[in-house]
Parts: structure tokens; sequence; C-alpha cells
């Protein structure tokens, strides 16, 4: 057997052990072991299980991951999203429909300090979720709204799966954070944009609130300064070169536990559950990358990647109908993988393909992010869907799914003019020295 | 409660112990990075050494906090096709993939065992204030035995609920891990 149709066996028998429950970094993991040893022989492999792992954590630069990990789950515990949510329902609740735009609007600031798509999703539904079903929300309308608005945190910066994107393939942290800040906006109201149809369409989804005055409205946002100073000077700082990406999250997860304690949030339990929160999502995030290098290593060995690049190319496919394609595969591979999963197991064969065919690897990056963003969405295995579903009683996961459909909408509009209008990532990058 | 549960139960304690202390140890990263920024900006003095504190600080967190997301269900794994099984074949996926894990961090904990005494036999140290490069590598052998050791507990768990009916309701379940 060729070396090439070794690694795509190889894959499948990856993909075969996903299906059965294996943890993915332990799929990735043995399946890169076993073909090493099959490939390269006992030796090889020894002396990659015992570097790859040190390797897979030891580079300064991934030091970004668990610190931007802590200043979420600092942010989320630091009671942040009742006042983010309050700040911009002033403004919009008293419109049809407003509180549902207000979940999204205070999804996307809290998506600013906390770069997990979950952990918005979970601390912005405890917020919204009781309060548009006591004003009379539809609960598919509802929950929907909190599942995308939760996907923000993976788009707007800083998102852990743009620093992993940026730093896999060797591209500026900063570039990506600066490339990912339009589409996050765009993201944003383009959700709301699909929650104004659908109250228009049909007024009884959602009722209109009262209207607030201009003295609530900047006390509401005065309560929330600090939230605005964290992500100007975590963000902003690396945009202007006053610190290094790692320095930034440090100084945000700092912030953000000065936050908390500051608002008085902090507690020996809270302090436990957010120990336990970073440590969880830490070593997950970790192991993924432990079983990336692991398989990465064979698949390399394999020179698989490099001739999936020839056999595309040698198609002559213009390079837009590979991008759709591209979008097309993650779509349908998002309905059953989760972000970083899918974004970690692909990358080595579908990078090598974007930069044959010449695309901008920020703004692929970017258009990526945004493509597997739609998988946390889509049923059966849209994380975010289980998380609202966990946190809501008496929701079902049906109620929730049809709800998600004009979100849905919104996405492939703005992965449409991400993909028609490059600028809208490039232009902020360009900035940068 | 059987010797397999207070085992299990201790293993897992102890995993959580030490990722707790891996975030602190982080947390104490943290706090002086953020002080070298603020005293490089403010009276233009840098800490000694804060890129080497905070890789290690890093690993540290990194590999205490591994076996605790094996412990605690952390890791994502696509449930979608074993949730359609009967109970039995769902045990014995979820045995599996303990078995799988198992080797797999017994792997990485003998081969780097192996690493890890190769660079303190040659004295290696970091690049900046030379902390022995020992201190880096102790953490990823800690960290994937204690790994090893939940996955083992869990798969014997899951052998015993399989092949001699034994609850796994009193435990939380250590490797039977879910997308969601």
């Amino acid at each position: 057997m060729s070396a090439p149709i070794m690694g795509l066996v190889a894959f499948a028998a990856m993909l075969v052990l996903i299906g059965l429950r294996v943890p993915v970094a332990v799929a990735m993991g043995v399946i890169g072991a076993v073909g090493g040893l099959v490939l390269n022989g006992a030796d090889s492999v020894g002396f990659i299980l015992g570097s790859s792992p040190f390797q897979a954590v030891f580079p300064y630069g991934l030091s970004v991951i668990p610190l931007f990990v802590m200043m979420g789950v600092f942010a989320a515990h630091a009671g942040l999203s009742r006042g983010l949510y309050d700040a911009v329902g002033a403004f919009i609740g008293h419109l049809r429909g407003g509180l549902a735009m207000a979940t999204v609007g205070s999804c996307a600031a809290f998506g600013a300090i906390c770069g997990s798509s979950l952990a918005t999703a979970a601390t912005m539904c405890r917020v919204a979720m009781p309060e548009m079903r006591r004003r009379g929300y539809n609960d598919s309308l509802s929950s929907a709204t909190i599942a995308a608005g939760g996907t923000l945190g993976v788009l707007i910066p800083p998102s852990v799966i743009a620093v992993i994107y940026a730093l896999l393939t060797e591209q500026s942290i900063g570039k990506m954070f600066a490339a990912s800040m339009i589409p996050g906006v765009l993201a944003a109201l383009l959700y709301m944009a699909a929650i104004a149809v659908q109250t228009r369409l049909n007024p009884r989804l959602a009722p209109a609130g009262d209207h607030v005055g201009w003295g609530e409205r900047v006390r509401a946002v005065l309560r929330v300064w600090q939230v605005a100073l964290l992500f100007v000077v975590v963000i902003g700082g690396i945009y202007v070169g006053w610190f290094s990406p790692t320095e930034a999250a440090a100084i945000g997860a700092f912030g953000a536990f000065a936050l908390a304690l500051a608002k008085g949030a902090m507690n020996l339990k809270v302090f436990k559950a957010c120990l336990s929160e970073t440590a969880s999502t830490s070593g997950m995030i970790f192991m993924i990358l432990i079983g990336t290098e692991l398989f990465n290593y064979f698949i390399e060995t394999t020179t698989l990647p490099q001739l999936l690049v020839h056999y595309v190319t040698d198609l002559g496919w213009p390079p837009l109908a590979m991008v759709l394609m591209i979008v097309v595969f993650y779509v349908i591979l998002g309905c059953f993988m989760d972000a970083l999963s899918m974004i970690l197991l692909t990358l080595p064969f579908v990078y090598p393909l974007a930069l044959s065919l010449g695309l901008d690897p920020i703004w692929f990056g970017v258009l990526i992010i945004s493509v597997v963003e739609i998988g946390l969405i889509t049923p059966p295995v849209g994380m975010n869907l289980f998380v609202i579903i966990a946190t809501s009683p008496g929701l079902s996961i049906g109620t929730i799914s049809r709800g998600v459909l004009p979100f849905l909408a919104a996405d492939a509009t703005r992965v449409a003019l991400i993909i028609a209008f490059p600028a809208l990532s490039l232009w902020l990058p360009s900035m940068i020295e | 409660m059987s010797l397999l549960s207070q085992i299990t139960r201790l293993a897992h304690r102890l995993s959580r112990w030490f990722a707790w202390s891996g975030v602190i140890v982080l947390m104490a990263g943290v706090c002086i990075t953020t002080a070298d920024v603020a005293l490089r900006k403010t009276i233009n003095f840098s800490i000694p050494g804060t890129v080497d504190i905070t890789q290690l600080t890093v690993m540290v967190c990194a590999f205490t906090a591994i076996p605790y997301a094996f412990a605690t269900q952390g890791h994502v794994a696509v449930a979608i096709l074993t949730e359609r099984l009967s109970s039995a074949g769902q045990l014995v996926a979820q045995l599996w993939a303990a078995l799988l894990s198992a080797g797999l961090m017994a792997a990485v904990t003998w081969y780097g065992s192996d690493t890890a005494l190769r660079e303190w036999s040659y004295g290696d140290m970091s690049l900046t204030i030379g902390i022995p490069k020992i201190w880096y590598w102790l953490p990823l052998v800690v960290g994937s035995a204690l790994s090893t050791l939940v996955c083992v507990l869990a798969a014997a768990r899951h052998f015993a609920a399989l092949f001699c009916g034994a609850s796994t309701a009193e435990l939380p379940a250590a490797t039977a891990m879910t997308a969601e």
C-alpha cells in the first residue's frame, strides 16, 4: 500500500473511531501513532510520542490559549452579562423583538471579552432566556437568538479558535483579531435583521417593550464601562503594538478577575468553579493540540496533503468554485463535529490547498471560522443548542432547531459577503504594521 | 462501595486538586506578566525571564488540566451514533474509548519520561533565566501518568459494568465523553 493511500485509510479509520465516541484528540493521537508505526517504524514513533506532546504545549505563542480561556471564565462569572444586557436593552428593548436584538448585541459585547462561544451562550442564556419568557417572547425565537448570538464569541476577538488558526498557520494573532472584527459586527447586525424580519412577518413572536428614557440609558451604559475598558486595553493593546498577544491575554485575565472581585461576584465557591472550568477547557484544547501534532506528523509523512493539492489544482476549477466547495464541506462537517476539532482535523489538507489557490491566509482564516461557527447552531450536534437546552427547562431540540433557520440564512448572507468583499476582513489588518 | 469505586473517587479527587493547583500556578504567571508589562510601561523595568516563567506555568496548567478533563468528560467526543446503541453497545463503545485513551496516555508517559530523563542528563536549561528543563517536563510526565490512571479506572468500571453487571451510576463517568 502506498503512503498516500495509507494516509487516506488512516483518515477514514480516524473518522470511524470518532464515530465510536472515542474522544477526537485520542482518535487523532492513536491514528497518528499507529500510522507512524506502520509507515516509519518504532524508533520514529517513540521519538514523536516522546517529543510531540511537549512541543504541542511548550511554544510561547500557545500561552495565549489558557490565558484567554481564563479571561472568558472570569468574565462569565463576574456578573457582567446582566449589565450588558440591560445596557443594550435600554436602547433597543422597546422595538418589536427588541429584547432578542438586545440579546444579540449583548452577546457581541460579551464575546468581546470572552473568546468562547459556549461560555457566551451559557452566560447570556441565564440572563436573557428568563427575561424574554417573562415578556411573552416565543421560546423558539428566544432560544435560537441566544444560540446564534453565542456564536459571536468565536468570531469577535479575542477568539480562541482564531488564535489557534493563527498559530497553526503561522499568521499574526493581532491581524487575525483585526480581520474578524468587521465580520463579527456584521454577523451581529445580520442576526438583528433576521429578528426584525421575523417579528415583522409574525408580530406574535415578540411583543414590543417599554421605552426607556435617555437618563436611564446613560446610567445603564455607565454601569458597564469596565467591559469596554477591558476590551479596548486587550484588543487595542495588541492592535497598536503595546504588548504581545500573550501579554494582552494575561492582562485580560487579570482584569477580568479584578472585575469579578470588584463586583463582589467572587467567593470561594465561584473561584473553585472558575478553576474547574478553566482547567477543563484548557485540558480539552491542549489534548486536541497534542492529538493534532501526532496526527499531522503522520499525515505529512504520507504526502497525502500535497497529493490532494495537486489533484485538486489539476481539476482546473476557478478559485471561487474551490472556495464554495470548501465552505459546503465545512457546513456539512459542522453538522457532526465541533468547531475546534473540525479546524484542527482539516487544516493540514485545506490550508495548503488555499495557499495553492493564492488565497489570502488571513481572509481564509476568517472565512473558515465564520463557516465552522455555523456548525455550533446546526443540529444534530450544534453545541450551542445543547448548552441552551441544558439551561432552559422545558425547551426541546425541535423548538430551538426550528428557530435557528432564519439565523442560518443570516449566516449564509454573511459568508457570501465575506467571499464577495474580502476587504471586509482585510481592511483592518492592512492598517497594522 | 466497591474498592474500584473508592479508587476511582480518589483518582478523580486527585485530578481535581491537581487541576486546581495548575490553574493557580497559571494565575501566578498572569500576575508576573501583568506586573512585567506595567513596570515596563511605567518605569522601563522588565522582570527577567517572564517568557520562561509563562511557558512553565502554561506547561503546568496544561498537563494538570488534561487528567481532569478525562475525569470530567471534558474531552470532545461525538456521541451521535453510539447513543442509538443498546446500553450494552454503549458500554462497549465507552470501554473501547477508555482503553484507547489509556493506551495513548501510557505511551505518552513512557516515551515522555524517556525524553525527560535524557534532557535531565544533558542538564538543559531555559533560555533566559536558566530554569532546568526538567521542570517543564515534570508536569507532562506526571499529568500523563495520572491521565492513564483515570482512563484505566474508567475502562475497569465499564468492563465491570459490561461483564459483571456492576453499576456505573454511583460514579461520574471518566471517559464516557460526549460532544454536548
